[in-house]
This record gives structure tokens, C-alpha cells and sequence, in this order.
């Protein structure tokens, strides 16, 4: 079965030139190709490819806008950044979001193939270039975010049981401002409830 | 929990008000820079009212020394306009830039009155005032044209042609201004066909927009007209003049009737009728004399000299070439200087100096190559010729002359003229398909209003489009369409690195070589408490001076760069690779931690958040002693969390300096529609959160 791709890039030639490129290879299949998001998002209605080239900086909604969105909706699209971007912020950005490979457009047709038949089976690739880059970001992201001294006091209130009221009572501070940092808390752990919460943050050795 | 705090915060407050009041009884000139200087570049901002005032009198002692001093104006401007870009008021100190941009031109510093203008344009495109941008754009124009940078006009107009679309009536006149400087540039290198576009498109645009100022129809008529003489093309180019005859005298407008005395005088010249020739020219020539037309008196006197050249009156056009060659200088501008030099080598040429002639030909042809000036080289070759063979200088002779030839060749050809009447053509069946797709387009909307309003609109702005599109592609044909697109496209993408490596410029500048700086200043500051006599020495007093001067400056560099950064990344990026590149100069961890999504972000406030994390960060890095910082921004609907959190040894809030920090920082924010709350323990750190709410651009 050949792999079914898709590329959103709103640079026409690159688009152009990938095409050609990827056409001699026969367990490669291009579906179709979009300009922008809004495009793809329409196509994606139509059929879903098994791997999703996309750049990052694109006129409308940005890739680190989009692959969230895609996650969400289209789980199963293994999602690849193709972009010229090698800036920290956007390689932690888009591994955040679910992003399963990062390739530089500077790199050779090999690498892109390496990535897209690595990533097909579900596996990461990042481009060799920024290869460190990603692995020590990744290390840190295991280690959980960086949590603000405040944000530890009420994960360590709220691990012992403390409702919000407690927490403020005790901190002095409004039960607005708890709710703020819980919600902030969930964000940063990247959970639902006060119990996943709680659950993660031992499992990341936040708390003891 | 915040009681004991506030209570020194209290305190604070009033100190600071306290030192105002010492302060603000000295008066004048001096004390106000110097002050300003101070607080303005000291670590903190101070915005109080005040200040506000201060800058304004700052302001107001740059207006008074605007004609006795124009060095001392362009001195309090700048730092009033960069006390003014500090606190956001980003409309005033563009004004203040454009103020000095007017003194450098003044002064004949046309590359440094430009950069002033850009900066100009960077603010008021910050403040959002459109028109300020495109009116601001056309000086700048302006002055590249009297510069000779062409490929700049160019740049600048793609740059704007956005600006534009769907503009109202003043704006369609700076377009036309625009489009007329473009006729010009591109008649001068020869490129007449393109000259014609511009033209016809300021001619389309009076009409369609019945503008009031008809002085631009006329420059375009006159500029048609030009090329037609250019071409031969007589009676067309006498039509052309007759249409700027009456409207110079229903307006009764002296410049307008002088311009075309001028060109009249040329065409006559042109036509080899001499005598009538003469008599328009010095009537021009007087008139500009009379009202300092700089330009046009050194075009007349330039006909004028001709004309006596060509009657073999060498002698007695020598003067009027040296009247051509002064009003060109005082004018300033490029192009004319460079034609009067031409005549006045001419000139020397007829009278057998040669060796003077050579001196203002060769320059002035050097000067016509960079420029692409098609029209001028023709004739510097040919007079370059002469002037060696007059030399005896055989071998150069020969070369210049067949240049001369292989060139004018090229440029007078048939080609040239058809390509010009074609074009014509094309305006005038361009001008009916108009007339006829607006009809179509006007029943169209009828039989649409008929149905639904959402498929109303639709309809109407795709068959407008279409209806646009048809034409566009009448009037240049397919393939030249697709070549401008892609000379956009390679001229955006030059743009955009542009920008980028001024990001780049900026954050070494700022991280860099502010960095190596102020441990100058910190070395310098302990040299004389090493060595009490050193302090005392007028050198070393000197040398303190001018670091700290310069490191004023190298700030002012790069704080104007960095929005150009910003609006390239998004926020969080920016700070994140704010952060990564301080960290790396102090050997210290920042984590950046972000969530949310910021691209719809107004830029302004983005900017303004950038500046307070700045801030944040380095009065961490500057006092805290620690070696982790953690900067946090959470979007969530529309608030904006920002923490900046360190682990140092944290403060008490009875220092002067932190609290006036803080202090302003908290009238900085109160101004964002945010709140702001500072927590400090010893020897465990500080946490300053600030919560922004209804955040603009989302």
C-alpha cells in the first residue's frame, strides 16, 4: 500500500517542486496539494491522507495555529513540519502540538523521504540539523514544564485535597487568582481534571 | 499578605514626587535634555505627566532653534522623538522624525533626511495612520528622486501600492504624485513605454477621481508630451501642451506656466525653431529667476545655452550654462545636476577646453551609468567623443563614438515609437471595455438584488474582480503580467530578509554591544574609585561622557529596530529568542513557557508587552543575583498572563530605584487595561505577575 500524502505550503514552486520530486517514488502517493490552511482544511472533508507535509509560516492560520487543530480533529494524520524555520520556539511549539516530524526545507530529498516513511510508521524523525536541538527539548519536556513558585504552592494544596476557597483562604489571595493558576496548571500539564492533574504531576516528579 | 508592601510602595511614591519637585525648579534648555537624558535612558521608564511635559519643552527648544540652529533642533527632535516612541506615543515622535528629515534636507543630506523620513514611516505605520504613511511615503520619494536612488522609488512603490486599493480621493492623489515621479524616473532611463503607463494612469485617475489638484494632471500631460517630442512626434506633443495651456491660465498658476514655458521652449528647440525657442526659454528663465524655481531655471538656462551653442554662440551660452549648472546645485537634485554638467562639458567642448569639458563629462557620465540614465549617456558619449578628438586622443574618441551610435540606435528606433502607440491604443480600447463591463456590471447587480443579499455581494465583488482582471490583462498582456508577478515576489523576498537581518542587527546591537558597553561604563566607574585623581581628570571625565553617549545611542539603534522584528515572529518567539540570546551573555537559564494562540495580536500591544518582559528580564539579570528565570505567557479568551520569575535574592521595597522601576512599570500597565502584583522574599526571589484583560487584536 502506497503512503498517501498531502502538502499545505503557500510558496506555488515549492509545491511544484515537491510534486515532481515525490512522483518517482513508488510507495509514495500525493493526494493533493493546498495553499493555505482554510484550503486544506477543506480538502481534508474530501479525503485524509496518512501523512501531512506542512510548512510552518503561512499567510492565515500559522502550522503552529493548525497542526493543534488537525490533532484534535484528524488524530490519525501523522503530521510532519516542513519549513525553513529552525528557531527553537517553533521545533518546541510544534512537538508540543503533536507534530511527529520536523524537517528543514534547506535538507536533501533523502531526509524528506526518510521522514516520511519513519514517520508513516508512527515513529519521530527529525532532521538531522536540528536533530540535538529537538532530542534536548524533548528531554526537557519530559521533565514537565517550569511551574512558577505560586503554581507549586497550589499544586501541592490542591494534591492534599485543598478546594479552591481553602487554597485562598490559606494564600491569601482571591479564589479568582486560584482559579486562574489551576486552569493554568491544567494547560501546562496538559490534562482535563483536578484528579489527571494531581496524577501527572507525580508521574513527573513535581511533586513528592 | 500585600499590607507591609503597599505601605513602602506609599512611600515611594512620594520620594519620587518629591525629587520631581527639587528638579523641576531649574529651568531651561539644558536641564531639560539632561534630565530627560537621565530618565529617558536610565533602566526604568518614567512617564508621569511631568515628563510629558518635559518633552514638550524639549520639543518646543528644538522649534525655537529651528532656523538660527538647525544642528541644535535636529538634537532636542530626536531626543524628544525618542522620549516619545518610548511611552508609545508613536504619532508624535513620527512627526518629530519628519521634522528633522525637512532640517537634513534643508541641509542637503538627502540619504540621512531619508533614513529619518523610514523612521518617520515605521511610527506612524505603528500609530495606524495610513495616510500619514502614504503622504510621508511620497516625501520620501521625493527625496530619493533628488538623490538619483531610482531602484528606492521603485522598492518604495510596489511597497505601497497595497495602501491603495479601494483609497479615497487624497490618497488617490499621492498615488498620482507616485505614479507621476515613476513617469519621470523611467522616462529618464530612456524606458519610454513605461514612462507612458505612469502617466496614462495619472491622467485615468484625475478623471475618474476629479481631483482638485490639478497640478499633477499637468505634470503628467507635460511629461506625455515630452515623450512625444522625444519621438518626433510633434503634433501629438502640441495637443498634449494645449490641454496644460488652458488649465495653467484657468488657474492662473505661475509654476504650472513656467513648467511649460519650459517645456515648450525644448519642444521649439526640438522642432529646430530657434527663434521661438529662444524667447520661451528666457521668458522661463526669468520668471524662474524671479520665484526661485531652482529646477526650472536650470532647465531654461539649459535650452537657452543650447540654442547659442547650436547657433555656433559658444561664448555667449557659456554663461547661461553656468546659470543651468548653479540652479541644479541649489535645486539639489540628481538628474538635473548631472544634465547641467553635460552642458556646461558641452559647452567647454565648443570652446576648444577640453581638458575642463572632460572634467564635468566624465563624472557625469559615471554618475548616468549607475543610474541606468539611458537618455544622458547618448549625449556624454557623443561630446566625449568630440572633446578627445579635440585632445587628439584618437583611440578614446573612437570608442566613446561608437558607443554613442550602438546606443542611440537602440533607444530612437522605430520600436520605440510603435510600442508607444500601441500602448495607446491599447489605453483607449482598455478606456471602452471599462465602459462597457461597468454597464454590464451595473445590470448584473440589478438582477442580483433581485435575489438573496449574501449572494448579492458575492456576485458583485467576483464579477467586479473579473471584470478588473479583463481589462489587466487587456492593457499589459498575460506575459508581462506574470513577469511583474514575479519581480513582486523576488522583491518581497528581499524585503523580508531584509527585515529579518535587521531583527538580527538589533538583538546583537542590544545583547551585544549594549552588554560590552555598560562593562565599560561599570570599569570606568571603578578606575576612578581606584584612583581618586583619575576621576578628576578632564579626559577621563570626557571619555565617561561619550561612552555613556554612546551607549545612548546604540539603544536608540536598536530599539527602533526591533519592532520590525516583532511583526516578523510571533510574541512568544520573539521573547524566546530574546531570552535565549541574554542567558547566553550571562550565563543564566530563562525558560519560556507559552500557551495560547498569539498571532492575532494587535502589533502595538505586542510590542508594548515585548518592551515590559524586556525590562522585567533585565532588571533581573541587573540586580537579583539569580540564575534561573522563568518568563510565563498564558492567552487564554482574551487575557494575557504574563509572569517573570527569578530565583534570586529577591528586595526589599524601601530601594529607591527598584520601586520607581516598578512604579512606572505599574503606570505603564494601569494604561494596558491590566493589574499588576509584585511578591518579593529574600533569599528566595521575585515574582512580578501582570494580568492583561480585553486584550486588543483578538
Amino acid at each position: 500500500m502506497k503512503i498517501r500524502i498531502a502538502i499545505v505550503d503557500d510558496h506555488p514552486l515549492l509545491i511544484k517542486g515537491l510534486l515532481s520530486m515525490l512522483q518517482h517514488h513508488s510507495d509514495i502517493e500525493v493526494l493533493d496539494s493546498y495553499h493555505n490552511s482554510d484550503e486544506l482544511l477543506k480538502g481534508l472533508q474530501q479525503q485524509v491522507p496518512d501523512v501531512l507535509l506542512m510548512d510552518i509560516q503561512m499567510p492565515g492560520i500559522m502550522g503552529d495555529e493548525l497542526a493543534p487543530l488537525l490533532r484534535r480533529q484528524y488524530p490519525r494524520i501523522y503530521l510532519i513540519a516542513l519549513t525553513h524555520m529552525e528557531h527553537e520556539y517553533y521545533i518546541k511549539t510544534m512537538l508540543q502540538h503533536g507534530v511527529l516530524g520536523y524537517v528543514l526545507k534547506s535538507s536533501k530529498e533523502i531526509i524528506l523521504l526518510e521522514a516520511i516513511r519513519t514517520v508513516y510508521k508512527g515513529e519521530q524523525y527529525f532532521d538531522p540539523m536540528i536533530r540535538k536541538q529537538a532530542v534536548t527539548l524533548q528531554k526537557k519536556a519530559g521533565q514537565g514544564p517550569a511551574l512558577t513558585r505560586r503554581e507549586k504552592e497550589i499544586l501541592e494544596l490542591i494534591a492534599q485535597d485543598y478546594s479552591s476557597n481553602d487554597i485562598a483562604e490559606k494564600l491569601c489571595v482571591s479564589k479568582r487568582t486560584v482559579d486562574n493558576h489551576r486552569l493554568h496548571l491544567l494547560l501546562k500539564l496538559d490534562v482535563k481534571g483536578s484528579g489527571s492533574l494531581v496524577k501527572k504531576a507525580i508521574d513527573l516528579g513535581l511533586i513528592k | 499578605m500585600f499590607s507591609a508592601p503597599r505601605l513602602s510602595f506609599l512611600r515611594i511614591v512620594t520620594l519620587y514626587g518629591f525629587c520631581l519637585f527639587i528638579l523641576s525648579t531649574h529651568t531651561g534648555a539644558q536641564e531639560n535634555t539632561h534630565l530627560i537624558q537621565q530618565q529617558l535612558f536610565s533602566n526604568y521608564y518614567t512617564i508621569s505627566i511631568n515628563d510629558l511635559i518635559r518633552l514638550y519643552n524639549v520639543q518646543q527648544d528644538g522649534k525655537k532653534l529651528y532656523t538660527s540652529q538647525p544642528d541644535s533642533a535636529i538634537h532636542y527632535y530626536r531626543l524628544a522623538a525618542h522620549g516619545f516612541n518610548r511611552i508609545g506615543a508613536y504619532e508624535k515622535a513620527a512627526n518629530l522624525y519628519g521634522e528633522i528629515a525637512i532640517i537634513y534636507k534643508g541641509k542637503r543630506a538627502f540619504s540621512t533626511a531619508a533614513n529619518s523620513l523610514k523612521q518617520s514611516i515605521v511610527l506612524y505605520r505603528l500609530a495606524g495612520e495610513t495616510d500619514s504613511v502614504i503622504w510621508k511615503s511620497l516625501a520620501l520619494c521625493n527625496l530619493y528622486y533628488l538623490d538619483g536612488a531610482y531602484d528606492n522609488i521603485k522598492r518604495l512603490y510596489s511597497n505601497l501600492l497595497p495602501l491603495f486599493n479601494n483609497a479615497g480621493p487624497r490618497r488617490q492623489e499621492a498615488l498620482a504624485r507616485i505614479n507621476n515621479v515613476m513617469g519621470v524616473i523611467y522616462f529618464q532611463n530612456g524606458n519610454y513605454d513605461s514612462a507612458s503607463r505612469f502617466y496614462l494612469k495619472v491622467i485615468n485617475a484625475f478623471r475618474s477621481f476629479d481631483s482638485s489638484n490639478y497640478t499633477v494632471y499637468c505634470d503628467a500631460r507635460l511629461g506625455l508630451g515630452n515623450i512625444a517630442t522625444r519621438l518626433g512626434n510633434y503634433g501629438k506633443a502640441i495637443a498634449y501642451y494645449q490641454q496644460v495651456v488652458s488649465l495653467t491660465e484657468k488657474y492662473k498658476d505661475t509654476l504650472s506656466k513656467t513648467k511649460l514655458l519650459v517645456n515648450i521652449g525644448s519642444f521649439y528647440a526640438e522642432q529646430k525653431n530657434y527663434k521661438k525657442a529662444t524667447q520661451l526659454s528666457k521668458e522661463a528663465l526669468d520668471l524662474s529667476l524671479k520665484k526661485k524655481y531652482y529646477d526650472c531655471a536650470s532647465i531654461s538656462a539649459q535650452t537657452m545655452a543650447s540654442l547659442l551653442i547650436k547657433s555656433g554662440k559658444a561664448a555667449e551660452a557659456l554663461p547661461y550654462s553656468k546659470i543651468s549648472y548653479q540652479n541644479a546645485v541649489l535645486n539639489g537634485s540628481f538628474a538635473y545636476r548631472t544634465n547641467a554638467a553635460y552642458v556646461l562639458g558641452f559647452n567647454y567642448v565648443q570652446l576648444g577646453q577640453f581638458q575642463k569639458a572632460v572634467r564635468y563629462l566624465l563624472p557625469a557620465l559615471e554618475d548616468s551609468k549607475k543610474k541606468g540614465q539611458v537618455d544622458n549617456m547618448i549625449n556624454a558619449y557623443n561630446q566625449l567623443a568630440v572633446a578627445y578628438q579635440g585632445m587628439k586622443r584618437y583611440q578614446e574618441a573612437y570608442n566613446y563614438k561608437q558607443a554613442y551610435i550602438d546606443l542611440k540606435d537602440s533607444l530612437m528606433g522605430k520600436e520605440n515609437a510603435e510600442r508607444v502607440t500601441r500602448l495607446e491604443i491599447q489605453f483607449k480600447t482598455a478606456e471602452k471595455d471599462k465602459e462597457l463591463s461597468r454597464q454590464k456590471l451595473l445590470v448584473s447587480q440589478k438582477e442580483n438584488k433581485i435575489r438573496e443579499k449574501n449572494t448579492w455581494l458575492l456576485t458583485t465583488a467576483i464579477s467586479g474582480i473579473s471584470a478588473s482582471l479583463l481589462i489587466f490583462g487587456w492593457f499589459f498582456g498575460r506575459q508581462k503580467l506574470q513577469r511583474k508577478q514575479l519581480e513582486i515576489e523576488s522583491l518581497n523576498a528581499r524585503m523580508e530578509g531584509e527585515e529579518m537581518e535587521r531583527g538580527r542587527i538589533a538583538r546583537e546591537l542590544h545583547d551585544g554591544v549594549s552588554v560590552l558597553l555598560s562593562a565599560t561604563q561599570m570599569n570606568c566607574t571603578s578606575l576612578a574609585r581606584e584612583d581618586n585623581s583619575i576621576g578628576k581628570m578632564s579626559t577621563y571625565q570626557e571619555i565617561v561622557h561619550l561612552v555613556n553617549e554612546i551607549s545612548v545611542e546604540v539603544r536608540n539603534i536598536s530599539y527602533n529596530l526591533v519592532p520590525e522584528m516583532l511583526a516578523r515572529q510571533s510574541l512568544p518567539a520573539a521573547i524566546q529568542s530574546f531570552c535565549e540570546s541574554v542567558s547566553k551573555g550571562h550565563h543564566i537559564s530563562i525558560e519560556v513557557e507559552h500557551h495560547g494562540v498569539f498571532h492575532n495580536l494587535d502589533a502595538t500591544f505586542c510590542y508594548s508587552i515585548y518592551r515590559i518582559v524586556q525590562e522585567l528580564v533585565h532588571n533581573a539579570l541587573k540586580h537579583s543575583e539569580a540564575n534561573n528565570i522563568l518568563v510565563q505567557l498564558i492567552l487564554l479568551d482574551r487575557n494575557l498572563h504574563v509572569t517573570v520569575e527569578d530565583n534570586g535574592k529577591g528586595f526589599e521595597y524601601d530601594s529607591i530605584d527598584k520601586g520607581m522601576g516598578l512604579d512606572n512599570l505599574k503606570k505603564r500597565i494601569h494604561h494596558l487595561n491590566a493589574e499588576l502584583s509584585i511578591r518579593s522574599e529574600k533569599n528566595t526571589g521575585t515574582t512580578i505577575e501582570i494580568e492583561l484583560f480585553n486584550i486588543p487584536g483578538i
